[in-house]
Order: structure tokens, then sequence, then C-alpha cells
């Protein structure tokens, strides 16, 4: 190898060090392959009538357990007003993450939400499932257990 | 430009990238998490939740979401240039003390449960501030309260010769002749 080949070679084995030192400042090269415990909720939500307006009614849940990678998990995301929200409650606290998504109006919605503490195995935890209004009052709910 | 300068240009630049990515990332989680932010507008709930009760190991935004964009400001501070709205409370979204305490519905729903009859007329009174019965008696923060009592006790007394029979008088019990909220 010539002189110059040998700077380049240096130069690029260099440049692919920098850069991975940088990334993996930015998340850890485990975390790729490995997965964590979310809740995934289907809920179909109605307007009723009330007086002159309508409110929104969640009248049917569906709440899971399922897996997904830690490069992906979701966290706490910025509020939606008005908005759908899930809480997972087990012994008492708050487990989810600020999960939300924006309430169009009637229709199904899937929610991802993911778990700031993980309880152990078999344990039966409360799914809450809320409508917020743009001032973030709660205007409907419905809840439902699970077992994670 | 030799290969060496172009090598080092090219790692600061990574180098300030790295920096910038962090500096910006931990700024934006403090000024989201932080609770002390909470702590400048609601320092007396702060510091009785942090040094009280079964609280106290538990942060604001455990049960507090806010926008975090539209603070108040007060109209003294002529911000208006801001385009932030004036006094107007932030909004935020709650969860209620009953979706952690999912047995206390259950128990106000007893009719001999004492408190029942606060709860429920404070759900109707506020309906916005569902955890307003809750932090009434549970918090040192103030609430208005209209204390009531019965105007009196009803009963049926009635003499067979061999004594007095007294009961309850149930058609007159907790009905109309009470102090009401709106007395």
């Amino acid at each position: 190898m010539t002189g110059k080949g040998l700077k380049h070679a240096i130069f690029v084995v260099s440049l692919v060090m920098l850069l991975s030192v940088s990334v993996h400042g930015c998340m850890n090269a485990g975390d790729i392959f490995k997965t964590k415990k979310v809740v995934r909720v289907s809920a179909t939500i109605d307007e009723v009538p009330l007086g002159e307006d309508t409110i929104p009614q969640i009248t049917a849940v569906d709440a899971g357990v399922g897996e997904i990678s830690l490069l992906k998990y979701p966290k706490d995301i910025p509020p939606n007003l008005p908005g759908v929200y899930v809480h997972v409650i087990y012994t008492n606290h708050r487990i989810d993450y600020w999960t939300s998504v924006p309430y169009t109006g009637p229709g199904d919605y899937e929610i991802t939400v993911g778990l700031r503490a993980l309880p152990p195995d078999g344990s039966e935890v409360r799914v809450i499932i809320a409508v917020n209004n743009e001032d973030g009052d709660r205007i409907a709910m419905n809840t439902t257990n699970i077992v994670i | 430009m030799n290969i060496s300068a172009r090598f080092l240009w090219i790692a600061a630049g990574i180098v300030a990238m790295s920096l910038a990515f962090a500096t910006v990332g931990l700024g934006f989680g403090e000024r989201l998490c932080d609770p002390s932010n909470c702590r400048k507008c609601h320092a007396m709930i702060y510091e009785e939740f942090t040094s009280t009760g079964a609280h106290s190991n538990i942060t604001c935004i455990d049960c507090h979401q806010n926008t975090d964009l539209d603070y108040s400001v007060p109209i003294s501070f002529n911000l208006t240039w801001l385009d932030v709205p004036a006094d107007t409370p932030h909004t935020a979204i709650s969860i209620r003390c009953v979706d952690c305490h999912p047995h206390v519905p259950d128990e106000l729903g007893n009719e001999d449960e004492v408190h029942t009859r606060f709860y429920e007329e404070s759900m109707n009174l506020q309906p916005d501030r569902p955890n307003a019965a809750c932090i009434a008696c549970h918090t040192h923060t103030d609430v208005e309260l209209r204390r009531t009592r019965m105007a009196y006790l009803s009963y049926i007394v009635s003499c067979d010769g061999s004594g007095y029979n007294v009961s309850w008088n149930e058609l007159d019990d907790l009905g109309t002749n009470r102090t009401g909220y709106d007395d």
C-alpha cells in the first residue's frame, strides 16, 4: 500500500470510529434487539346527543399486550386537545407514558401505550380510555382490566 | 486542503453536531419534566405534595400534562407581541383521583357512607372539577365549602298506655326537611 493509500485508509477508519462513538451516545447498540411490553388499545367511539349538542361515548374497548423494540418504544408525547388518552394503572399508580391521539369524531382508534414501569408478569392492570376536550376536561371514559 | 485538515474539520463537525443534539435534547427534557416549573405558580401545592402524604414520591407530571406552550402571562408583562393569551390558565390534562383509587367510588356507592352525598353534590356542582371533593379533605388546598346540617330530626312518637314508641319518620328522612346546598 502506498503512503497516500495508507492515509486514506486511516482517514476512513478514523471517521467510522468517530461516527460510531457519536452514534453510540444516542443509542445503545444492544437496544436494537431488545423489546419491551406495551399496551395496545382499540376503542370505538360514538357520539350521543346531550341537549342540543353531542358528546362522545366510548362504546367498545379492547386492550392487550404487545412487544416493541426499544428503538421505537413510545414514550411521553405532547398532549392532543381534543384527544383520546389511555392510562394504565397498577396498584394505585399510573405506570404509562402520557399517550394520546387526536380526537377527530366518531370512529375506531388504535393507541399503543408505553409503560414507565413494568409490573410482575401476570399482574392485572386497569386500562382507562378517556376523551378530553379542547380544555383538557374529560368528557368520556371507559375502563377495562387486562393481565400483562 | 490536505487530508489531515479535512479530517479535523469533519471530526469537529461531528463533535459539534453531537453536542448540539445532546444540548437541545437535554434542554427540552428538562423543560418538560422539571417539576420546579410548576412550583413557580403552584408553590403551596408543590410544597405540600413533596413534603407530606402518600404522594410525596411522585411528581407533577405523574398526574398532570400541560401543553407547555400557552403558559398564562400577566397582562402587566405586556408581552402581547409573543401572541400568548394573557391571564388565561394554561391547559392541563389531569387524571382523576379515582383513576388510581377505584375502590373509592365503590365505597361511596354504599348508602351508609357518610361522604357519599358530599361527593355527589361536588360532582354535580363542579362537573369540570372531578377531583374537588377529594382535594377538599385530603389536601390543604383551599376550597369553597358550604357546610349543611339537617334542619331537624323527624320522629314518629306514639303512646299505647305502656310507654312511648319512638321510630324514625322515614317519610321525612333526609328529604325535604333539611338544609340544602342552595340554602
